[in-house]
């Protein structure tokens, strides 16, 4: 049984090397129509020196409200394990 | 003011179970009976919105929403030809299983009213994130939100499933799942960065209509894939399954059915928009149908010898996931070829089973929910001849049992027998696996019937009594949506699940109405 | 943590409570400011909890008799409430639409494109969202904390 996990793993590992390898270079990407908009626009649309944070607040706003979510049923879940019986 | 909820109401699905949930403990401190009425009136309403969205979508097309812009229409800005902002889509196969979700979410809470005693408001807090949650992942349109919306789903359901504190085992199941969960939503995450590094592009039509199919993307594809049916509960990643849906409240349990339900819709959504022009693409169908094959055969043989009956039902739950991804594989598998019609009824078996699975495996956790509460006893062997005391839950029981079989008047047996007829044309031998393995079920719930409700009473279940209102109450609303829907099983074909079975097969609709 | 026959040092308890201030005073800039400098809502948050970690390390059982938990949820769910209310508020044109922004009213004014020294009223609606983010994450981690210490009943 061993034998037979090692040799899925070692099959996915050759895999993902190979995918990896096949990745295009750290910093070049390719098409980037979404960001270069962004970056051109932020300042007018959002008013905000900051791009990352209107990225995170106006452009993606949900996903922010998603993280908050985590945080706070993350609590909740705590909370609920430590009340008294 | 139609039109108000008509434009906005896939955003409002979202946003007005998150709000309640945040409200919740600001009542509680308040007074109990205001934040009963608050939780009542939140989950009419978010209910409400449900069907309406579904019927908007039914009735006039793909709802298209994108949030931040100045118009809910405006998926792309001035000059660009990508969407920038997350757009939510809401297609057929969406508000199929909106409405799906919206039933068992109606009813779960009626049953926890009766069944849960105490922390109550903190429960419900959870429980409407794990909702919003659900909600969110059958109506967005966008990679990375849907990754957070699985995180969302993961986190409140651990600490749903870990409810009943008392019981050290309810701590492992709770703790197994969450194991699980984090390296399933690692995976899917590691997929969606590949995609974004590739593309540029976060949007799942954007990205459909930009892929090139190279190595690395089918890497991705495989990984997504794999994540996804491990949230599902398919062989072989399904040993989280009778722990968690065994260890739960009934009610938890029952929303978990729909929760792992909601990672089966994306996975299709995957594998049909993203991955449609793939030239292997039936290979991937072939994985999917293996999966299907496995998780309905060792589910029904490991479900036999169980003696724990919240655990011997988790395990019928996986084995009819396998019908499910059986019947959307062989149509994912005809998807260009001459099996074309036979592929379009194969999809709509396997998409009417998502709806009757809900209906009935929640009808059949609800009463095994009754029957813990009314003799707290788990094990079959120490229970028996409880028909007598308990005559609601009896009738309830055999109605759920006879739609898992798929006898006639039930729905159970109009989408089986359509999986039945449309995977015979397609390899005789899967078709018989699948009879044989409904005769397996079939067997299973005759023993559980004989051996607990029949026979003679037991010395020590002599005092117990039929249980409180709301959970029959509950009960009886599924089983009769389950024989409503096994009566007219047409009509339901003709109006709801065609248009979700054309609407997930044609990849041009959904391009068309993003861009 | 001590044990129970020990007194507590009083230079401990004191240098606690007096660091407390600046890390607060540091946190609170953070979040005001996340909208020109990097930072921003979920980092001043952090940063603000561990103000209150080192209370609970120092202070031992005098700090956790102080502070009630019911406190610190109910402000997380209001700092939530807030946060999501001003997503509604938007909704005369979509659900999380920026109305504040080049509007003038509140943090509304308009930045000129380029490099500039930043302008504090700008931004529109992201200032609100990163208090109401920051006060929420701090509560949360408090909390976390507070419930770990204090132990199970």
């Amino acid at each position: 049984m061993k034998q037979l996990k090692l040799v899925f793993f070692s099959i996915f590992a050759f895999f993902f090397v190979f995918a990896m390898l096949m990745l295009r270079p750290f910093g070049s990407p390719q098409r980037t129509s979404m960001d270069h908009y962004i970056i051109e626009n932020s300042q007018k649309e959002a008013a905000c020196n900051n791009v990352v944070s209107a990225v995170v607040f106006d452009y993606r706003g949900f996903d922010t409200l998603g993280e908050s979510t985590v945080l706070f049923a993350a609590v909740s879940g705590v909370f609920l394990l430590f009340r008294r019986k | 003011m139609i039109e108000f909820f008509s434009t906005n109401g896939i955003a409002l699905l979202i946003a007005v179970p998150l709000l309640s949930a945040f409200l919740t403990p600001l009542f509680e401190k308040i007074n109990r009976f205001l934040r009963n009425l608050y939780i009542i009136f939140s989950v009419i309403v978010t209910v409400t919105i449900g069907f309406f969205v579904s019927y908007t979508i039914f009735v006039s097309g793909t709802l298209v929403y994108t949030l931040g812009a100045t118009e809910p229409g405006l998926t792309m800005p001035s000059g660009l030809r990508v969407p920038v902002r997350i757009v939510l889509v809401a297609d057929a196969f969406s508000a199929f299983m909106i409405l799906s979700s919206s039933i068992i979410f109606f009813v779960s809470t009626i049953y926890s009213f009766g069944s849960i005693r105490k922390g109550f408001g903190k429960y419900f807090s959870l429980f409407f994130i794990m909702a919003a949650s659900v909600f969110g992942i059958l109506c967005t349109g966008d990679l990375f939100n849907l990754f957070v919306f699985i995180e969302i789903l993961s986190i409140s359901s651990t600490g749903l499933i870990a409810f009943r504190k008392e019981k050290p085992l309810s701590l492992i199941s709770a703790y197994n799942y969450l194991i699980v969960s984090a390296v399933a939503s690692l995976m899917i995450l590691f997929g969606i960065g590949i995609l974004y590094g590739q593309y540029g592009m976060l949007n799942i039509a954007a990205v459909s209509r930009a892929i090139k199919f190279s190595f690395v993307d089918v890497f991705a594809m495989v990984l997504l894939i794999a994540g996804l049916a491990m949230k599902c509960g398919s062989v072989p990643m399904h040993f989280w399954v009778p722990d968690a849906y065994g260890r739960a409240p009934s009610a938890v349990t029952a929303f978990l059915v729909v929760s792992s339900q909601a990672s089966l819709y994306a996975l299709f959504r995957v594998s049909f928009m993203l991955f449609a022009g793939f030239s292997l693409i039936q290979l991937v169908a072939l994985a999917i149908i293996t999966f299907g094959l496995l998780s309905m055969f060792i589910g029904v043989t490991m479900a036999l010898v169980q003696k724990d009956i919240k655990r011997l039902m988790a395990y019928h739950a996986v084995s009819q996931t396998g019908y499910m991804l059986l019947g959307v594989g062989v149509g994912l598998f005809s998807i260009n070829t001459t099996f074309y019609s036979h592929g379009l009824l194969a999809m709509e078996g396997g998409i009417f089973h998502i709806i009757n699975h809900a209906l009935y495996k929640g009808l059949l956790f609800l009463t095994a929910g009754a029957i813990i509460y009314a003799t707290k006893e788990r094990d079959l062997n120490k229970i028996g001849g409880i028909a007598r005391k308990m005559p609601f839950t009896t009738i309830f029981f055999i109605i759920g049992a006879a739609a898992i079989a798929g006898l006639p008047p039930t729905n159970g047996f109009a989408s089986k027998f359509l999986i039945y007829e449309s995977v015979f044309v397609f390899n005789p031998l899967l078709s018989i696996i699948a009879v044989i393995v409904s005769m397996l079920t079939l067997i299973s719930f005759v023993k559980i019937f004989c051996s607990a409700f029949l026979g003679p009473e037991r010395e020590e279940l002599k005092n117990i009594k039929e249980v409180p209102k709301p959970m029959l109450v509950a009960m009886s609303l599924l089983a009769l949506c389950i024989i409503s829907f096994g009566l007219f099983p047409d009509s339901v074909l003709k109006a709801i699940i065609e248009p979700a079975a054309k609407a997930l097969l044609s990849q041009g609709a959904y391009l068309e109405a993003v861009f | 943590m001590h044990a129970e026959n020990e007194k507590n040092s009083k230079i401990i308890e004191f240098a606690a409570l007096g660091l407390m201030v600046p890390i607060i005073t540091f946190g609170i800039y953070v979040i005001a400011h996340g909208h020109l400098t990097p930072g921003g809502g979920f980092q001043g948050g952090a940063i603000m909890a561990t103000a209150f970690a080192l209370l609970f390390v120092s202070l031992g059982k005098k700090a956790i008799e102080s502070i009630k938990g019911e406190v610190l949820v109910a402000l997380e769910c209001i700092a939530l409430i807030g946060f999501i209310g001003i997503a509604f508020l938007g909704m005369g044109n979509t659900f999380f639409f920026n109305f504040l922004a080049n509007s003038g009213v509140l943090f509304g004014e308009k930045v000129p494109f380029g490099p500039n020294s930043g302008i504090f009223s700008s931004a529109g609606v992201i200032p609100l969202m990163n208090f109401f983010v920051g006060l929420e994450v701090c509560c949360g981690l408090t909390l976390i904390f507070f419930l770990i210490f204090k132990g199970a009943d």
